[in-house]
Parts: structure tokens; sequence; C-alpha cells
């Protein structure tokens, strides 16, 4: 048979099958609309259901409008103040000096500076008395000795030397 | 009644659905029977679920075919279970075509014929010759390329050919 042969013959059965109407539908035309237009309602008479179809969505975007809020309130807090107060701070006091026999000595004959105020090396003068009451006068730095203009010169015995010359003199 | 308001949305209105139901329904619920044995539940459920859409499919036809053969494999598996060791009713698969005395096929013979042949092929068959889907329709419908649709159609149509004995010359 020859290949022509067979497709006349497939269209022979095609069109012999398609003349076959099926049996008509058992489908309740009426029933079926009523269903349909009930389901194309929103299925309005399922109350029940579709109340918890909104239940979840509703829920949803309560707690996300919640986290928002909360968000939104801890952005507008902003920055923490800072505050500066002034603190006096206790200068660091030097050590109880043990008052040696030769210091006072030293007061009454030796020289005393005074330096003027302002001087740079008056802010270090118990740390600098120290090392000079230790070591001597050749402790004192070169370059932080005081000018001699800013010396007074003080002598302790020169008043009584004075008076006692105008005694005898006179 | 096409439906204006309906249409404008894109809804599928109950004019559309009364028109499938007369047009398509008889070919819907013989493609059902082929996989289940309450085709008419099956219809009826894809007719609502279309109503349900908020937008008509494009393809309609096919979109209703697809929600049919699911309804009807889920309805199978069901009454499978449902009923192991029961037989079915022959009574179901008497009547799958309306007889007429001038039509070239007997009735009865041709729903022999086509319970004889594979699922797949009587899938094919009925949704292509009744259902009037394209082969590209069929096998979107069934999970297969139209070119293996159309291979089933063939296969099936020299089954029926030689059970039925039907040719061009008896034809002419």
């Amino acid at each position: 048979m020859s290949e022509e042969r067979v497709r006349q013959d497939l269209t022979g059965v095609e069109a012999a099958l398609s003349s076959l109407t099926p049996t008509p539908t058992g489908v309740d035309r009426d029933r079926v609309m009523y269903l349909a237009g009930r389901a194309a309602a929103g299925g309005s008479l399922d109350l029940p259901r579709r109340r918890a179809w909104w239940l979840w969505p509703s829920a949803t975007a309560a707690s996300l409008l919640l986290a928002v809020t909360f968000a939104a309130m801890w952005h507008a807090r902003g920055e923490p103040v800072v505050v500066y107060r002034d603190r006096p701070v206790a200068a660091p006091q030097p050590a109880e000096q043990p008052r040696v026999a030769t210091e006072e000595k030293q007061e009454v004959e030796g020289e005393v500076a005074i330096a003027s105020p302002g001087a740079p090396w008056r802010t270090d003068y118990l740390q600098l008395r120290r090392l000079v009451t230790m070591r001597g006068i050749d402790a004192l730095p070169e370059s932080r000795a005081a000018p001699a203009s800013h010396v007074e010169t003080l002598r302790w015995g020169s008043g009584f030397d004075r008076a006692l010359a105008e005694f005898l003199e006179g | 009644m096409e439906g204006s308001d309906s249409k404008a949305m894109g809804l599928p209105g109950s004019d559309l659905i009364g028109r499938l139901l007369d047009r398509h329904g008889a070919a819907l619920e013989l493609y059902a029977r082929q996989l289940c044995d309450a085709p008419e539940d099956c219809v009826q459920e894809a007719l609502v679920e279309l109503a349900r859409q908020r937008r008509t499919p494009d393809d309609v036809l096919p979109w209703l075919y697809r929600v049919v053969r699911n309804k009807a494999l889920s309805a199978s598996r069901s009454a499978r279970r449902r009923r192991r060791h029961e037989t079915e009713a022959a009574g179901h698969r008497a009547t799958w075509f309306t007889p007429s005395p001038g039509n070239a096929v007997d009735a009865e013979s041709a729903t022999a014929a086509l319970e004889s042949l594979s699922l797949e092929q009587r899938e094919v068959v009925v949704a292509h010759l009744w259902g009037g889907l394209t082969f590209r329709q069929v096998g979107h419908l069934v999970g297969t390329s139209d070119s293996t649709a159309h291979r089933r159609y063939e296969a099936a149509l020299s089954t029926l050919r030689e059970k039925l004995g039907v040719s061009c010359q008896k034809n002419e």
C-alpha cells in the first residue's frame, strides 16, 4: 500500500470519526450558571473564607506599619548631645620636702633669686629649688637661667651693716 | 449577550460561560470521560473556575481543556483510591456518541475502537478531532511537543482504521 493511499485512508477515518457527535453533556446548565455567578462575585456567600483571606494580609500590613513607625522614631531621635564641662584638675603637688638644716642657712646667707612674673622657669620652681638644694647651683641649666636684669639681689645683712657703720661713725 | 461590562473589565461573563458550555460542553465531557468516571463534575468545576478568574485567559478553550484535564486526573486518582476493587460501570462508555444513521461509523463501534487505544492516543484524538485544538495546543495540553502529539494522532488513526475498517473507498 502506497503512502498516498495510507494517507487517504487516514483522512477517511478522520472524516468518519469527525462526523460523530459526542453525547450531549450531562452538566446542569442552570447550576453551572448559578455557581459561576457566585464564583464571579468573589464567593460572597462564603463569608468565613473571605474573612480568613483578609486576616493575614491585614496582620502583615499592621506589623509592617508598626515597624516603619518604630524605625522613624529611632531615626528622629538623632545623635546624642555632647556636653563639655570644665573640671578643675588639681595640679600634682610635689612631695613633701624634708626640711634640711642647710636650707635655712642658705636662705639667710645666700642669695635668693626672685624671678619676675612670667619667667618661664617659675612654673617648675619647686622642682628647681629641690634640685638646687640637692646638687647645688651648678645644677641650674644654662638656658633657663634668669637674665640678670630680672634678678634683684637682696642682702639680708646689708641693712644691718649700714646701720652699724652709721652708728660707729656717728 | 456578550456581557459588555464584564468584557470591558476582562472578566469572564456568564454569557461566555454559557456559550462555551453549549458549544464545547459535549466535547469537553468526552475528553474528561477518557480520564475519569465523573466527567460532568470536571466540566462544571472547570467552568466555575473560569468564572472565578479575574481576567479571561487569552486562549480560553485550551485553558478550559487544561483545567478539565487536571480535575479529571485528580478525580481519577480519588476514584481509584475510593473504589479500588469496584468494576467500572459499562454504561459510562456505551454512550460516547449520539447514534445517527447518517454516520459512516457506528457510534458503538467507534466507542469500542476508541477504548482500545492507549490513553495518550485517546487524549490526542479527542482533543484534536472533537475539541478542535491544534496539535500545538494538544501538545501543550498533554505535556508533549506538537510533533509528538501529531505522531500519536496518526498512530491512533491507523489503529482506528484497522478496527473500524474504514477506508477512502468506503467513504466514497
